[in-house]
C-alpha cells in the first residue's frame, strides 16, 4: 500500500520534472547521474591505494590513487555530456494487437546545445513499476551510427493505453556512473483485440438479406487464393508454415471469398464479450486484406461497408474501446495531459517486456 | 563480453607481471603465463569455450598451498603480491562476464600501485601511466564497443591527461600523513651495507652502481676528503668477521627500556663546545629497506624542520626509527671538527679492546711489537700507517681468497686489498697494541651532481678505522694512505692507478666516451630531479611550498586558498563541460515568434511543431480572448513580413521598428494570457 503511494507520488513528482512531449532533448532536468557500484569499488581502492601510499611513504602510489580519483571526477562530466547529448523523437506504432508484439521507434536527431554525437551501449527498457522480475532491457550501441531504437510493445488488455515511461540508462565511458533518464513520449496507443478465430453475430448483408447466422472461418465457402507477405497482427493460423519452414519467409495464406457481397458484422450473443471481439476483430482483418467491403454494427454505432483502411482502422478502434463510444485521436492527444497518467500506468500494469 | 577489450586486458596483465619479477615466484609467473596465452587462444578463436569453474577452482585450490608453502620464506608482502597475482590469473581465465572484467581491472591497478614498491624511478612512472592508458583503454571498449582500438586508446589518454593536472594540484594539496601503521617489507629486498663485513663484502657492494643515497647542501658541500657518511660501527670481531657487537645491542635495549637517553649527546646542544661551523643538509634515501642513514661526521637532525622520526645512537650514528621502505628526505645538520667524545668510557674501553687471541697471531706479534717501541698511543696509529704506505702494499678489489688468519695472510703474503682489508687489519692491531678500537662502514666521497648536490652510489662504500685516544674517538683511514687517488676521486680513479677497472665488458670503453658521459649525467640529473620533487615531496616541502605561495600559513589564508583551488577546478570542469548558452544566430523577429508561439502553446496545449505560422494562428484562433488574438495576429503578421519579403529587411531602421512592434505585441500578449478572467474559448 505504502509502496503504491510511493510510486504514485514518483510518477507525479517526474510528470512534473520531465514533462510528457513527443521528443526530447536530455537536459540538466532530465538526467540523473550517480555512481554505480563498480564506481563505489573504484573509490574504495583508491583509497587504498591511499592508504598503502601513505604507510609505504610512497609519493608515486599516492600519485596514483589521486590521478585515479580525478579520473572518477572527469568521468562525471563526460559520462554527463555524452549522455545528454542524446535527443529523441517517437514514431509511435500504427496498430498493436492485444498479446502481440509491436514496436515503438525513437529516432535519434540532433541535439541542439552539443555538437558531439552520443556513443556507448544505451539500454533502454519500460519503466515499471512497482519493479518486475524479468523486465528485460534492450541494448543498443548508438555509437554504431544506429538512427533508431526499436522497442517492443506487448499489451494485455484492449483499449486506449497512455505508454508508461521509458528508462534509458548509460555507463559511458568507463562504467563508473550511471546516468538515466525516465522519458514519458506522450504516446496514447489504441490496444485492438486479440485476433482471433471464433463464433461471430449475425452477418446481416447490405441487401437486408441474411444467409447463414453462425459463420466460422474454416466453414466459410472461401477457397485457397494466394499466398501474401505475413503482417504483425495478422491471426497466426493463417501462416503458412509450410512456406515458412521451406523457404524462412512469413506468409499467410489468402482465401477468396465471393466478392460483391458487403457484409454487416456484429457481435455475437451467446459468447463471452471478449471473445466476439477477439473473433470480430480477426474477421475485420481477414475481410480487410481479401478487399471485401464490410460494415459493422456493435451497440449504437454502426459503420456502414467499406473497405479503405481508415474504415478499418474505425472499425477496430470501435471494437478497443467497446463499449465505450470511441473518441478521435486528436482529442485525445491534446488532452493528453488532461488524463490522470497515474490511472494510466495502472491501466497499462498488464504490459510486459 | 568483448574480446577485444578482455585481450586488451590480458596484454596489460602480462606486462604488469613482467614488471614485478622481483618478488614473484617462478610457478606463479607460469600460471600468468597460461592464463594470458587461454586468453589469446580464445581471442584468434582457437579455443572456444573458458576452462569450466570446476578445473580453475581446482587450480586455485593447489595454487594456494603451494603459497601457503612457499609464503612463509618470502614474506608477507611478496606472498600479498603472489596472492593478487595468482587470483588475477585464475580470474582471467574464467574471464566471461563484465563484472568479472571489473573485478580484473580492478586488481590490474592494485598492481600497477604494487609496481610502485619496487620500482620508483622515472621511467617505471611513465611505463606504469602507459599501462593505465591502456587499462582504461579496455575498460572503455566494454562501454563502447563498437569503437575501434585506436579511438577508444586516444579519447581514454585525453581524459587521463585532463585528470593529471587534477591529480598534481591534489598531490600538492592534500597533507602528507606520516604512515599510520607497520607495513610489511620484503626482507629479500635488502640493499646496500650489511650489518657485518667479512672483508670481500664491500667488494660486491663495489660492482653496483646504483645510487645510494642523494644529499643536497645548503651552501657547498664539504671536500670529497672529508665526505665521510657513517652508517654503523662493527665493535665485535671473530678472526674473521666483523659484526656490530650484541653486547652494545643488548645494552642500548636496555638503556632504551629503562627509559634513558640511549643517544650521544647532540653536538648542537652540548654547551661546552663553541659552535664553529654547522652545515644543514638534506638526504634523500633510497629504499634500502633498512634503518640506517649515512650522516657526515658529526651530524645531528634539523630539528627546525619536520623530519621523520630518528635516533641517534650511542657511537654517533643515526636511524630511522622504520625501515627505509620509499625515497625518504632527512633533514641535517652536519657540524665539521667536531671531537667524537666517548660518554660511556668503560663501556666503550671494554667492548674494543677484545680481539681473538689465537688467530692471527703474526700481526699479533707485529703489533706488541710497534707498541714497545712506541712513545704514545698516537704514534702507534701513525706507525700502522707508514707501515702501509711503506711496505709494498697495493689496492684491488679483486684480492685472492684469504680463508685461514686472513690478517696475516693479508698483512705479510698478500699486501693486495681493499678498504675492508686495510681497516680490518688496523683496528685488530690497534686492539693488540691495547688500544681501544672499531670499525666503521659506510659510504666515502660521491659524486657532485651539481654545485651542492652529491650522489652516492654503492660503489662508494667504504670502511675506516676509529680509535679511542684519550676519551675520544680519533679517525684513521688506512686505505688514503694506499690510494690517496680513492678518496679524493674516487673508487674508479683508484683502481685506474692500479691497473683495474670496476666492471668488466665491452662497455668499459663506450662508458668512457664523450657522448655517452653526457647522456649519463643528463639522467642522472633527471632522475634527481623526479627524486627530489617528486619522490622527495613530503610534509616538509608541502609546507615549504605553500608558505613560498602564500608567505605565513595562516588558518584564515589556507581556507581561502583551498576555496579558490576548489572554485578554480569547477571552473575549469564548468567550462569544459557545459554548453555555454551559445548567442543565437536567430534573427530577432524569429526569436520573439518563438516565444510567443511557445506561450500559447502552454496555454492552449496546442503545439506548433511544424505546422506554419499563419496555420497555426487559425488553429489556436478559437481558444483564445480577442485581445490575445489580435496580438498574436499582430506578432504572426510581422514575422511573415519579416520572413517572406527579405528585402524589406535590409534597412535597419525599419528592422528595428518591427521589433519594437514585435516586443510590445509580445508583451501584451503575455499580460492577456495571464490575465484571471481569461476564460478559454469553448
Amino acid at each position: 500500500m505504502f509502496k503504491k503511494v510511493l510510486h504514485k507520488s514518483l510518477l507525479a513528482w517526474l510528470d512534473k520534472r520531465i514533462p510528457p512531449h513527443p521528443s526530447h532533448a536530455l537536459n540538466m532536468r532530465s538526467v540523473f547521474i550517480l555512481p554505480s557500484r563498480f564506481g563505489w569499488g573504484f573509490i574504495v581502492m583508491c583509497m587504498c591505494l591511499f592508504l598503502l601510499g601513505t604507510n609505504y611513504q610512497n609519493n608515486l602510489m599516492l600519485l596514483l590513487s589521486y590521478l585515479l580519483l580525478s579520473v572518477m571526477l572527469l568521468t562525471l562530466f563526460y559520462s554527463y555530456q555524452n549522455f545528454a547529448a542524446i535527443a529523441l523523437s517517437v514514431s509511435p506504432p500504427k496498430t498493436i494487437f492485444a498479446n502481440t508484439s509491436a514496436h515503438l521507434t525513437l529516432n535519434r536527431v540532433k541535439h541542439s546545445d552539443y555538437k558531439t554525437t552520443p556513443e556507448g551501449l544505451l539500454q533502454v527498457q519500460w519503466l515499471q513499476l512497482p519493479r518486475l522480475k524479468d523486465t528485460s532491457t534492450i541494448t543498443f550501441d548508438i555509437g554504431n551510427r544506429e538512427q533508431r531504437l526499436t522497442i517492443p510493445v506487448l499489451l494485455h488488455a484492449r483499449g486506449e493505453h497512455k505508454l508508461p515511461r521509458i528508462t534509458l540508462k548509460s555507463a559511458y565511458p568507463f562504467g563508473l556512473y550511471h546516468c538515466w533518464t525516465h522519458l514519458d513520449f506522450d504516446v496514447q496507443v489504441m490496444v485492438y483485440p486479440e485476433p482471433k478465430v471464433g463464433k461471430l453475430g449475425e452477418m446481416a448483408h447490405s441487401t437486408q438479406d441474411t444467409t447463414g447466422g453462425i459463420e466460422d472461418e474454416r466453414q466459410g465457402n472461401e477457397d485457397f487464393f494466394a499466398l501474401t507477405d505475413f503482417i504483425e497482427g495478422e491471426p497466426l493460423n493463417r501462416v503458412a508454415w509450410k512456406q515458412v519452414a521451406k523457404t524462412g519467409n512469413w506468409v499467410v495464406k489468402q482465401f477468396s471469398e465471393q466478392k460483391g457481397e458487403d457484409v454487416y458484422l456484429s457481435l455475437p450473443t451467446n459468447t463471452p464479450l471478449e471473445e466476439g471481439l477477439s473473433a470480430l476483430t480477426q474477421k475485420i482483418v481477414s475481410m480487410q486484406s481479401q478487399g471485401i467491403h464490410y460494415g459493422l454494427k456493435l451497440g449504437s454505432t454502426t459503420f456502414t461497408p467499406n473497405n479503405s483502411i481508415t474504415h478499418m482502422h474505425q472499425c477496430l478502434r470501435a471494437l478497443a474501446t467497446y463499449p465505450n463510444t470511441p473518441f478521435t485521436v486528436t482529442s485525445a492527444k491534446f488532452s493528453g495531459k488532461a488524463s490522470s497518467s497515474g490511472a494510466n500506468i495502472s491501466a497499462a500494469q498488464g504490459l510486459i517486456q | 563480453m568483448n574480446n577485444k577489450a578482455n585481450m586488451l586486458l590480458a596484454t596489460c596483465f602480462i606486462v604488469l607481471t613482467f614488471s614485478l619479477l622481483t618478488p614473484l615466484l617462478t610457478w606463479v609467473v607460469l600460471l600468468a603465463i597460461c592464463a594470458v596465452i587461454m586468453q589469446t587462444a580464445l581471442y584468434f578463436g582457437w579455443q572456444e569455450y573458458n576452462p569450466s569453474s570446476r578445473t580453475v577452482n581446482l587450480l586455485a585450490v593447489l595454487a594456494l598451498i603451494a603459497l601457503g608453502w612457499f609464503g612463509l620464506s618470502i614474506g608477507l608482502l611478496n606472498s600479498m603480491i603472489n596472492l593478487l597475482v595468482i587470483a588475477c590469473s585464475l580470474k582471467l581465465m574464467l574471464l566471461s562476464r563484465t563484472r568479472d572484467f571489473l573485478q580484473l581491472f580492478c586488481s590490474c591497478i592494485f598492481l600497477v600501485g604494487c609496481g610502485f614498491i619496487f620500482a620508483l624511478g622515472i621511467e617505471a612512472w611513465l611505463g606504469y601511466v602507459a599501462i593505465i592508458v591502456l587499462l582504461f583503454t579496455a575498460l572503455s571498449l566494454v562501454y563502447a564497443p563498437a569503437r575501434s582500438f585506436r579511438v577508444s586508446m586516444r579519447k581514454s589518454t585525453i581524459i587521463l591527461l585532463q585528470a593529471f593536472p587534477l591529480a598534481a594540484l591534489l598531490f600538492v594539496v592534500i597533507p602528507q600523513f606520516p604512515p599510520l601503521w607497520q607495513m610489511p617489507t620484503s626482507k629479500s629486498n635488502e640493499t646496500g651495507l650489511s650489518e657485518s663485513v667479512t672483508p670481500g663484502d664491500i667488494a660486491s657492494l663495489a660492482r653496483s652502481s646504483d645510487l645510494a643515497f642523494t644529499a643536497t647542501f645548503e651552501q657547498s658541500p664539504p671536500l670529497a676528503e672529508q665526505r665521510y657518511w657513517r652508517a654503523m660501527t662493527m665493535e665485535a670481531f671473530d678472526g674473521k668477521t666483523w659484526t656490530i657487537s650484541p653486547r652494545r645491542k643488548q645494552a642500548e635495549a636496555q638503556l632504551k627500556a629503562m627509559g634513558r637517553n640511549v643517544a650521544a649527546p647532540s653536538p648542537a646542544s652540548s654547551p661546552s663546545q663553541p659552535l664553529i661551523s654547522s652545515e644543514n643538509y638534506q638526504l634523500i634515501v633510497e629504499p634500502s629497506n633498512q634503518r640506517w642513514l649515512y650522516t657526515l661526521d658529526v651530524s645531528a637532525e634539523n630539528t627546525a624542520l619536520d623530519n621523520p622520526e630518528m635516533r641517534r645512537q650511542f657511537n654517533y650514528a643515526l636511524r630511522a626509527a622504520r625501515p627505509i621502505v620509499g625515497k625518504r628526505a632527512f633533514y641535517l645538520t652536519y657540524f665539521p671538527d667536531t671531537p667524537l667524545i666517548s660518554e660511556i668510557y668503560d663501556f666503550d674501553y671494554q667492548l674494543n679492546i677484545h680481539y681473538p687471541e689465537n688467530s692471527n697471531v703474526r700481526t699479533q706479534a707485529w703489533a706488541k711489537q710497534l707498541k714497545a717501541n712506541a712513545q704514545s698511543e698516537r704514534s702507534i696509529a701513525d706507525d700502522i700507517l707508514r707501515h702501509f704506505r711503506t711496505s709494498g702494499f697495493s689496492y684491488t678489489l679483486q684480492p685472492n681468497a684469504m680463508p685461514n688468519s686472513p690478517i696475516d695472510t693479508f698483512m705479510f703474503e698478500a699486501k693486495t686489498g681493499f678498504c675492508a682489508h686495510y681497516a680490518s687489519a688496523m683496528v685488530f692491531a690497534l686492539r693488540v697494541a691495547g688500544i681501544p678500537a672499531r670499525m666503521v662502514t659506510g659510504y666515502q666521497g660521491g659524486e657532485l651532481l651539481s654545485d651542492n648536490v652529491v650522489q652516492v652510489r654503492q660503489y662508494d662504500a667504504h670502511a675506516w678505522v676509529e680509535a679511542l685516544i684519550d676519551g675520544v674517538w680519533v679517525s684513521y683511514d688506512p686505505t688514503s694512505v694506499v690510494a690517496p687517488s680513492r678518496i679524493t676521486f674516487g673508487l674508479e680513479q683508484a683502481l685506474a692507478d692500479f691497473n683495474e677497472t670496476r666492471s668488466e665488458g665491452i662497455f668499459n670503453d663506450l662508458s668512457s666516451a664523450e657522448l655517452f658521459l653526457s647522456i649519463r649525467g643528463w639522467f642522472r640529473q633527471l632522475d634527481y630531479q623526479w627524486s627530489r620533487i617528486v619522490l622527495g615531496f613530503d610534509n616538509q616541502t608541502q609546507t615549504d611550498l605553500l608558505k613560498k605561495l602564500l608567505g605565513d600559513l595562516t588558518s584564515q589564508k589556507m581556507t581561502f586558498f583551498f576555496l579558490s583551488v576548489l572554485a578554480i577546478v569547477s571552473i575549469f570542469l564548468l567550462v569544459l563541460f557545459f554548453p555555454l548558452r551559445k548567442k543565437s544566430t536567430m534573427p530577432k523577429y524569429q526569436q520573439i515568434y518563438l516565444k510567443a508561439a511557445e506561450l500559447i502553446a502552454n496555454f492552449t496545449k496546442i503545439h506548433r511543431q511544424t505546422m506554419a505560422s499563419s496555420a497555426y494562428f487559425n488553429l489556436v484562433k478559437p481558444h483564445m480572448s480577442a485581445q490575445a488574438v489580435s496580438q498574436f495576429n499582430t506578432i504572426t503578421q510581422e514575422f511573415e513580413r519579416a520572413r517572406y519579403q527579405p528585402d524589406e529587411n535590409d534597412n535597419s531602421d525599419s528592422r528595428q521598428q518591427r521589433e519594437r512592434i514585435m516586443k510590445s505585441a509580445l508583451s501584451e500578449l503575455q499580460k492577456s494570457l495571464t490575465l484571471p478572467n481569461n476564460t478559454r474559448a469553448p
